[in-house]
C-alpha cells in the first residue's frame, strides 16, 4: 500500500473508505480536577457573597439607626426591639436553619447530613443576620459569611453531583471562602476550619481551603480594599520582662472566656425549651434589653463593634471605660446570641479581646509606668487572648494577631498570653462553646479538641516481648521442630528478609516430617503469603490493616532492622484497649 | 445519593457556574459602586459638620462629627489629622496624642503633623519630646508658605522653651532664627524680646537696635534697648535709650534702672579716659555714699555689728586720709578708696534696699571684677 493508498484507506478488495478527522473530545475532568477547580469558584462566589452582606448589614445599620456614630436615643431603643421582633419571625416562620452562628450548621454538614446545607439556609442567614446586625444586635457577620460560604459551596457540589466523600468536605471548603473574606485573613480563616471544623488536613482538603480562601480574598479586596477592619496603631515591644504583663493578661483573659462562656451555656437550654410562640420575641426582647444598655451610656456594644476596636486601639478610651465595655459586651452579646438572632461570636469574641487586653494595660501601666508596651499592643494580644480562650482555637489566635497586625514582634507576648489562656479554659471548662452548643442542640458532633487530645496508640503500646522462636527460613523441617519442642512453642517466627515475615506451627512442621520432607527448608512449607515488620511507633491502625495476614507480626528497630523488639497479635491490641480505655495525649 | 455527572454534562454545568459568577461579579460590582459613593458622600457630609463645629468653637461636637466621617473614609489622613486637631482643641490630649502618632506614622516627616505632636508635648511639660517634634517640624514638609511655617514653629518652640527656663536651648534656637530673619520691625522686635527673655543681652540689644533702625521706634523699643544695654553692662548705651523711653508713666523698674545707669556714669572713677581731679571726685562722692549707707545700716535693726562695725572704723579713717586733697595727689588711694566702698556695698547689701547711687556702685565693682586688669 502506498501513501496515496493509505491516505484513503485503501482496503485489499479496492474498496476506499474515507478517513474521518478526529472529533473534538471535552476534557476530561477527574473529580480531583473539578474539586480544585470548584474551589476557586466557591472562593470568588463566597468572596462576591462576604462583600454583599457587608454592603447589606452596613445598609441596613444606616437605614436603621442613621449615620451618626451615635444615633438618636430613641433610636437606640427602638430598632434593635423591632428589628430583633422581625428576625425573630423570620427564623421561626421562614428560616428556620438560619439560627445559630453557623459554625456547628456547618460541621453538621460535614459530618452528618453528607454535606447538604439548603441554599435557602444562606439566604436566610443572609438577610436575617444584615438585619439583626445592622439593627444593633451585639454579634459579628464571621460566623454567617462562614455559613453563607458553606451553603453555596453545598450547592454547587450538588449541581456537578460530586461523590459523597467530596461532597462532605466542600462544605467546609466553602466557610473557609466565607472566613477568609469576612476577616480579610486568609491565613486564619484556613486554620480555623481544619482546626475547628474538619479537624484534619490532606495535600487534597489544604489545596482546596487555600484556593478558596486566596480567591475569595482577592475579591474581597478588590470591591471594599485592602484595608484591614481596623487599624492596627505601632506594636511595641521592648523588655523581655513585660512577658509577665502579658501573662497577666493572659490569665484575666480566661477568666472572661470562661464567665462568657458560661453565661451562654447557663442562658441558653432555658430559653430554647420556652414554648415557640416565645421564640419570635426572644430576640425582641434581648435587643430592647441591649437598647437600653446602649441608653444607658455604652452604645459601643451594639453590632460587630469593629470601629469601637479602631478607637480603643488608639487609646480613645479610659482603661476603666475599656474593662466596662468589656463586661458589657459580654453580657449583650449572650443576650442576643442565647436569644436565637442570627449571627456570630467571632467579631464580639474579638471587641471583648481588645477591650479586655487594653483595660489591663492600661491598669497595669497605671501601676507600672515604665511599661513600654502601648494600649493598642495589649488590646492586639487581648483579642488573641479571647480567641484562644473562648472560641478554643489555639494555633488559629496566634495566626491572627499576626496577620492582621502584619508585625512578627509581637509574636512572643501572643504566644505566652494565648497560650496560658487556652491552657487555663481548658482546665476550668473542658468542654468547648462550639461543642456546647452542638450538645445542647442535640446533636453528637466530634469534638475536634477532644479528637487533638486524644492520644495515638502505637505499636509500642500493645506489643509483647519475643517469646516464640524465630526461624530462619532456610533452616530445615527436622531443626525447626526441634526448636520448638524444645521451648514447647506452638508456633515460630519465620524470617524471609527482605521478601518479610511468615509464622509456621508446629503442627505444619510435623505433617512436613511426617511426609518425609525433613531436610527441606520450612521455607518450602510455609504459606507464601508475607507480611512486613512494624516498627514500634507506628500507629496501631497499620498493624489492624496486616493482622489477618498473619497470628502475629514482627516488630522491628527503626535503625537495626535486624533486631526484633517484639511482637504485636490481635490479642495484644484488644488487651490495650481494655486496658486503658481512655488515654488521651 | 445521585449518580455523577457525564463528563459533557459537568462541562455543562460549569459552564453555567462560569456564566452565573460573571452575572453576580457584575451585579456585585454595581452595588458595591453604589455603596462606595454613598460612604464617600456621607463622609463628606460629616467632615463639613466637624468643619462648622470646630469654627463655631464646639471642639467635642467637632471631634464626634470627624469621627463619624472617618467610619465612612476611614484611613483619610485629611479627616483623621482634623479629627486630632479637633480632640487637641477640646483638651482631650491623650486621644490627640494617639491619633497624630499614628499620622506621624504614615507621615514622618510632615510638618503640620509633627508641629501638633509638639503642641502636645509641650502641653504636657515634656521638653524632649517636645523639643524633638518642634524640630521635625521646623526641617519637615510643609505644602504651601512653609518659610513661614517653619519660622512660626521656631518662635512657638523658643516660646516653649522661655516658658520652661530652658535659657540656654532658647537662645541656640534664637541665634538659629536670626539667620534668615525677614526685614520686618514687628518681627525683629519679637526675637529682640526673647533673646531678652533668654538673657541673652547682647544679641537682645542688637535686635533692639536693628529694629530701631528698621524704623521702629517706639517707648517699647527704647525700654528694651536700655533694660538690655542696661544688664549687658553697658550704661551709657543704657542710659541714652532709657531716656529715650521717657519717664512719664514709666515702669518703676525703668526708672530705677535709668538713675542707676546714670549713677554709674557718674561715679564710675574707672571710665577710660578720665583726669585724675575727676577720678578723685568721683571716689570721694563714692565713699561719702557708702557713708551713708553705712550709717542707714548701722542705726537700723542691724545695729554696729561686728563686720560693720569694723566698716565703719576703717571709713573714718579713710575719710580722714582720703580727702579728695589726697585722692588727687594720689592716683592709688583711688583704688584702696573704691575698694573699702565695693565692700561696704556688699556688707550692707541685706540691711535696707540700695538707693540707686549704691546699686551703681554695686554694677561698678561687678564690672570691674568682670573685666580683665
Amino acid at each position: 500500500m502506498n501513501h496515496e493508498d493509505a491516505a484513503t484507506n485503501v482496503h485489499a478488495n479496492g474498496n476506499s473508505r474515507p478517513i474521518v478527522p478526529p472529533r473534538f473530545s471535552l476534557p476530561k475532568f477527574t473529580e480531583e480536577h473539578l474539586f480544585l477547580i470548584l474551589a476557586i469558584f466557591i472562593g470568588i462566589l463566597g468572596g462576591l457573597a462576604v462583600v454583599c452582606f457587608r454592603i447589606a448589614i452596613d445598609f441596613a445599620r444606616v437605614t436603621l439607626m442613621g449615620s451618626a456614630l451615635h444615633p438618636f436615643p430613641t433610636r437606640l431603643i427602638l430598632v434593635p426591639t423591632v428589628v430583633g421582633l422581625v428576625v425573630g419571625t423570620l427564623v421561626v416562620v421562614v428560616f428556620p436553619r438560619a439560627r445559630g452562628s453557623g459554625v456547628n450548621q456547618t460541621k453538621a454538614a460535614l459530618y452528618i447530613y453528607d454535606g447538604f446545607i439548603p441554599f435557602r439556609t444562606a439566604i436566610g442567614k443572609f438577610v436575617t443576620a444584615a438585619l439583626a446586625i445592622g439593627g444593633g444586635q451585639s454579634l459579628g457577620p464571621e460566623d454567617p459569611s462562614l455559613q453563607i460560604g458553606a451553603a453555596i459551596a453545598s450547592l454547587l457540589g450538588r449541581k456537578l453531583r460530586l461523590s459523597r466523600d467530596r461532597l462532605r468536605l466542600i462544605a467546609p471548603i466553602g466557610a473557609t471562602a466565607g472566613l477568609a473574606a469576612a476577616f480579610n485573613a486568609p491565613i486564619s480563616a484556613v486554620l480555623f476550619v481544619i482546626e475547628e471544623v474538619v479537624g484534619r488536613w490532606t495535600a487534597g482538603i489544604f489545596g482546596a481551603t487555600v484556593l478558596a480562601a486566596v480567591s475569595s480574598v482577592v475579591v474581597a479586596r478588590w470591591f471594599l480594599g485592602s484595608e484591614p477592619l481596623f487599624r492596627i496603631p505601632p506594636v511595641e515591644f521592648i523588655r523581655p520582662a513585660e512577658l509577665l504583663a502579658y501573662a497577666v493578661l493572659g490569665i484575666v483573659g480566661a477568666i472572661a472566656s470562661v464567665v462568657f462562656s458560661r453565661a451562654i451555656a447557663w442562658l441558653r437550654p432555658p430559653l430554647k425549651r420556652m414554648p415557640r410562640w416565645t421564640q419570635p420575641l426572644q430576640p425582641g426582647i434581648a435587643g430592647l434589653l441591649i437598647g437600653l444598655i446602649a441608653y444607658a451610656g455604652a452604645p459601643q456594644v451594639m453590632g460587630a463593634g469593629y470601629d469601637v476596636i479602631d478607637q480603643a486601639m488608639h487609646g480613645q478610651f479610659t482603661w476603666q471605660l475599656l474593662g466596662i465595655l468589656a463586661g458589657l459586651k459580654i453580657l449583650s452579646t449572650t443576650l442576643s446570641f442565647t436569644s436565637g438572632t442570627p449571627g456570630g461570636m467571632f467579631a464580639p469574641t474579638l471587641f471583648v479581646g481588645a477591650m479586655l487586653g487594653g483595660a489591663v494595660g492600661g491598669a497595669e501601666r497605671a501601676f507600672f509606668p515604665h511599661l513600654t508596651g502601648s494600649i493598642g499592643t495589649y488590646a492586639l494580644v487581648g483579642m488573641g487572648v479571647l480567641f484562644a480562650g473562648f472560641l478554643r482555637a489555639p494555633m488559629t489566635s496566634i495566626f491572627m494577631v499576626l496577620e492582621v497586625s502584619g508585625d512578627y514582634s509581637i509574636i512572643l507576648p501572643v504566644l505566652v498570653s494565648n497560650t496560658l489562656a487556652y491552657l487555663i479554659c481548658r482546665n476550668l471548662t473542658p468542654v468547648p462553646i462550639f461543642d456546647l452548643l452542638s450538645k445542647q442542640d442535640g446533636l453528637e458532633l466530634p469534638s475536634m479538641e477532644e479528637q487533638r487530645e486524644t492520644a495515638i496508640r502505637r505499636v509500642e503500646d500493645a506489643m509483647r516481648p519475643v517469646d516464640i522462636p524465630v526461624l530462619d527460613a532456610h533452616t530445615t523441617v527436622a531443626d525447626g521442630l526441634r526448636e520448638l519442642e524444645q521451648v514447647g512453642a506452638g508456633m515460630a517466627l519465620v524470617d524471609d528478609r527482605p521478601s518479610g515475615w511468615t509464622t509456621v506451627s508446629v503442627s505444619a512442621l510435623e505433617h512436613a516430617l511426617d511426609a518425609g520432607r525433613t531436610s527441606v527448608a520450612v521455607l518450602e512449607v510455609v504459606s507464601p503469603a508475607r507480611v512486613p515488620g512494624l516498627h514500634p511507633d507506628h500507629p496501631i491502625e497499620k498493624a489492624l490493616l496486616t493482622i489477618s495476614d498473619a497470628p502475629v507480626l514482627p516488630v522491628v528497630h527503626r535503625a537495626e532492622p535486624q533486631q526484633l523488639v517484639g511482637l504485636i497479635s490481635l490479642q495484644d491490641i484488644l488487651r490495650m484497649y481494655q486496658e486503658n480505655p481512655n488515654e488521651s495525649a | 445519593m445521585q449518580p455523577p455527572l457525564a463528563n459533557a454534562r459537568r462541562s455543562t454545568v460549569l459552564s453555567l457556574i462560569v456564566v452565573a459568577t460573571a452575572v453576580v461579579f457584575a451585579a456585585t460590582f454595581f452595588v458595591n459602586q453604589a455603596y462606595q459613593l454613598e460612604r464617600v458622600h456621607l463622609g463628606r457630609t460629616w467632615f463639613e459638620k466637624g468643619e462648622q463645629s470646630l469654627s463655631a468653637r464646639q471642639p467635642d461636637a467637632a471631634a464626634e462629627a470627624f469621627r463619624t466621617a472617618l467610619v465612612y473614609s476611614p484611613n483619610n489622613p485629611q479627616y483623621e489629622l482634623r479629627l486630632a486637631q479637633a480632640l487637641a482643641r477640646a483638651g482631650r490630649e491623650r486621644e490627640a496624642t494617639a491619633y497624630f502618632l499614628g499620622l506621624l506614622q504614615q507621615e514622618p516627616g510632615d510638618g503640620l503633623i509633627n508641629l501638633e505632636v509638639a503642641r502636645l508635648s509641650a502641653r504636657a511639660h515634656d521638653v524632649a519630646a517636645a523639643m524633638r517634634y518642634f524640630h521635625a517640624a521646623i526641617y519637615g514638609a510643609w505644602s504651601e508658605d512653609a518659610t513661614t511655617r517653619r519660622r512660626t514653629a521656631r518662635f512657638e518652640l523658643i516660646e516653649f522653651l522661655l516658658a520652661e527656663h530652658a535659657d540656654t536651648q532658647a537662645r541656640s534656637e534664637l541665634i538659629s532664627l536670626t539667620d534668615d530673619l525677614p526685614r520686618d520691625g514687628s518681627t525683629v522686635l519679637k526675637v529682640a524680646g526673647m533673646f531678652l527673655a533668654a538673657q541673652d543681652y547682647d544679641d537682645a540689644l542688637r535686635m533692639f537696635e536693628k529694629a530701631l533702625a528698621l524704623g521702629v521706634k517706639s517707648r517699647d523699643v527704647y525700654s528694651g534697648a536700655g533694660t538690655a544695654a542696661y544688664q549687658a553692662g553697658r550704661y551709657r548705651d543704657a542710659s541714652n535709650y532709657l531716656g529715650k523711653a521717657g519717664l512719664a508713666g514709666a515702669d518703676s523698674q525703668i526708672v530705677r534702672m535709668l538713675e542707676t545707669a546714670n549713677a554709674v556714669l557718674r561715679l564710675d572713677p574707672f571710665e577710660p579716659g578720665l583726669r585724675q581731679n575727676e577720678r578723685a571726685r568721683r571716689a570721694a562722692r563714692s565713699l561719702a555714699i557708702a557713708g551713708n549707707r553705712l550709717q542707714t545700716c548701722t542705726s537700723g535693726p542691724m545695729g554696729e555689728t561686728g563686720s560693720l562695725a569694723g566698716l565703719a572704723q576703717e571709713w573714718k579713717t579713710s575719710t580722714r586720709r582720703a580727702n579728695l586733697s589726697a585722692l588727687t595727689r594720689h592716683p592709688e588711694l583711688v583704688d584702696s578708696t573704691m575698694d573699702l566702698v565695693f565692700r561696704i556695698e556688699h556688707g550692707t547689701q541685706d540691711c535696707a534696699m540700695p538707693t540707686p547711687e549704691d546699686a551703681a556702685l554695686s554694677l561698678i565693682n561687678r564690672r570691674r571684677t568682670a573685666s580683665p586688669q
